[in-house]
């Protein structure tokens, strides 16, 4: 076991009697656990993981489970048992079977994982199949508690061993694997923990899934590390009734609420809706963190006003800048230092942060300096620096950072140059708080999810009347929705006889089939609409572009 | 509210009112990626705004009452 591995067992058997967690389920009282139970639940999956021996140095264990005791536990067993865990996104149940097994298969060929960790459906779903994903497969419900009794566990002291892998795309896209050490794991929660003043008197109240940092780091990680009480809550539920997120933090006194942008303007239109529900007490929360690249003054705006009555205030809010490839945090703002700056629009487009207090500047929202371990440089395409107010790519380097994509040093050397590792993200520095600005990747980021266009428009390619090479992805900011709205352009095939409409509802399909996301608009374009590049690649930004200034 | 308007408000929200896309009443909407589950909520937004003293508690808003123009359809006539 890795340090990060031996710190997270301390925190457990050093108080066996304290509230661990508190799973609220859909339809059944919520569940309290204990650090005993913790403790010996993921002993049991430790046990029936290591099974004879031990594993194999680096040797993953994919844990592919619905939130709960189980997943908690199976991740926890798979880190003490000398494995580096991994949280896999349990595939839609919604998929046909035959598709299920074929993402699923995919999935296990990229990660290469060593074990498994699935629940009794999707091992009743893949059948046989399920035995061909690793060695080790375990279906959950039947590991044992008393798997590991009699046997003890060993810090190997490496600090430096890879502990734990994050991925850096949401879902699908497990092209690029991080692996962080002991040694980042635990600068991060020590440097996070201070940004934020966090503490065994905190209680996290979250329905973020595990697969993605802000859910995994924010609030399993730090709870875990720090002994601070977890309430959590699938994002299903959430989805379905958004405003039990709100009943825990008043019924469990939450003090620290991790959220995406949408999830703020989300909150807002529900409680609009549901007019004769509330208020609550939501004044125990002392941070309310949006974690997005940008964060948006208006969803954060129409957060402020639908809770005004249930004691939100504008000294709760914060915002980070957070990716798995620093552990999770690169900056945080403190309560009550939220930032707003209005800055002029037509100096803006040129990248420069010029103030203008006025109604017609751009409201950028602050998120907030870099935690201390982490340092950012904003610099041009050509790599030099830039001084506060310009705006350039932001780079970042610490005691945080990753080492490397596993197994891929070809993106690892792409990405991290001279010991900074180059985000994709722009920004810039106002009196040393960072405002994200927007991506020079293309990335398209669907309520807290990323995609990768490569991966979407290789996925559309398949659908017969598509023209091949003539598909573009790309994320158009959506206010209402605080998020981005997916869109799909393609060219009809000339060789075929279907009709556009009757394409693009089966290309929509398959993109829900393939990544379980809604594209928002999937559109034919007319032959030779979409823009290549010099090279021959469909340029997206110019795609993009053209799409704003002619379809939309 | 009947199939045909549903299907117009359907096409509005998600599918920018194409109507040449072909939907049928029995199309599972998530599966078939017009909206998610995200996208049901909004559509009850729109539902309890048109249709004044229509109230859809939360804990309605599901696959298996809003998942299709059919089941939609059905769902406002036991409503």
């Amino acid at each position: 076991m890795t340090p990060a591995g031996a710190r997270s067992l301390h925190r457990l058997t050093s108080e066996p009697e304290r509230t661990v967690a508190i799973y609220l389920h859909g339809g059944s009282p919520d569940e309290p656990v204990a650090a005993a139970r913790v403790l010996s639940r993921a002993s049991g999956f430790a046990g029936a993981l290591a099974g004879e021996g031990r594993p194999r140095p680096a040797a993953v264990a994919a844990i592919c489970l619905y939130p709960g005791l189980n997943l908690h536990a199976a991740w926890l067993g798979a880190l003490w048992a000398g494995y580096v865990p991994t949280m896999i996104a349990p595939p839609s149940p919604r998929m046909e079977p035959a598709k299920y097994a074929a993402g699923f298969r995919a999935m296990a060929g990229h990660l290469g994982a060593d074990a498994w960790v699935l629940d009794d459906a999707a091992a009743g779903l893949l059948g046989a199949a399920a035995g061909d994903l690793g060695r080790r497969v375990l279906v959950a419900e039947a590991v044992d508690d008393a798997a590991w009794a009699g046997r003890t566990f060993s810090d190997t002291g490496d600090l430096d061993a890879i502990a734990v892998l994050q991925h850096s795309s949401g879902t699908t896209g497990l092209q690029k694997a991080i692996g962080l050490t002991s040694r980042q794991i635990l600068a991060h929660e020590d440097a996070y923990a201070r940004a934020l003043d966090m503490s065994a008197r905190d209680t996290v109240v979250s329905w973020l899934p595990l697969y993605h940092d802000m859910g995994f780091v924010a609030c399993f990680l730090m709870p875990l590390l720090r002994g601070m009480r977890l309430v959590e809550m699938s994002p299903f539920d959430w989805v379905r009734q958004p405003l039990r997120l709100l009943d825990a933090i008043q019924q469990y006194s939450g003090t620290l609420c991790w959220l995406p942008n949408f999830a703020f303007a989300f909150l807002a239109g529900a409680r609009e809706r549901a007019g004769d529900r509330g208020p609550w007490d939501l004044s125990p929360i002392r941070a309310w963190t949006n974690s997005s690249a940008p964060v948006m003054a208006s969803s954060v705006a129409r957060f402020l006003e639908a809770y005004a009555d249930s004691g939100v205030t504008r000294n709760q809010l914060t915002a980070s800048y957070a990716m798995a490839e620093n552990v999770y945090a690169v900056t945080q703002s403190q309560p009550g230092a939220f930032r707003e700056a209005r800055v002029d629009r037509e100096a803006f487009s040129r990248h420069v942060l010029q103030p203008d207090p006025g109604e017609a500047g751009l409201a950028l929202v602050s998120n907030g300096p870099a935690l201390e371990t982490t340092e950012v440089r904003i610099v041009t395409p050509e790599g030099a620096d830039l001084p506060e107010g310009r705006g350039g790519e932001i780079l970042l380097r610490g005691a945080c950072r990753f080492v490397g994509y596993v197994g891929r040093p070809d993106l690892t050397a792409a990405a991290i140059d001279g010991g900074w590792y180059h985000t994709g993200d722009l920004g810039a520095l106002l009196d040393g708080e960072l405002f994200v600005t927007g991506r020079a990747k293309d990335l398209v980021i669907v309520q807290g999810r990323n995609f990768y266009p490569g991966d979407l428009e290789a996925a559309a390619a398949e659908i017969p009347g598509v023209a091949p090479g003539r598909v573009a992805a790309f994320g158009v900011s959506d206010e209402a929705t605080g998020t981005e709205k997916l869109v799909i352009l393609f060219e009809r095939d000339s060789g075929s006889d279907d009709p556009e409409s009757a394409i693009a509802l089966r290309l929509r399909a398959h993109i829900a089939q393939t990544f379980n996301c809604a594209a928002g608009e999937v559109r034919a374009v007319p032959p030779r609409w979409l823009v290549k590049s010099t090279s021959g690649k469909v340029a997206r930004a110019d795609n993009r572009a053209k799409y704003l200034a002619h379809v939309h | 509210m009947d199939v045909p308007v549903i299907t117009a408000l359907v096409r509005e929200l998600f599918l920018q009112n194409d109507p040449a896309i072909p939907l049928s009443p029995g199309d599972d909407l998530l599966q078939i990626g017009v909206c998610d589950s995200l996208g049901l909520v909004q559509l009850t937004t729109e539902l309890e705004r048109r249709l004044p003293g229509l109230r859809v508690h939360d804990a309605e808003v599901t696959a298996d009452n809003l998942g299709s123009i059919g089941r939609i359809s059905e769902f406002l006539g036991r409503k």
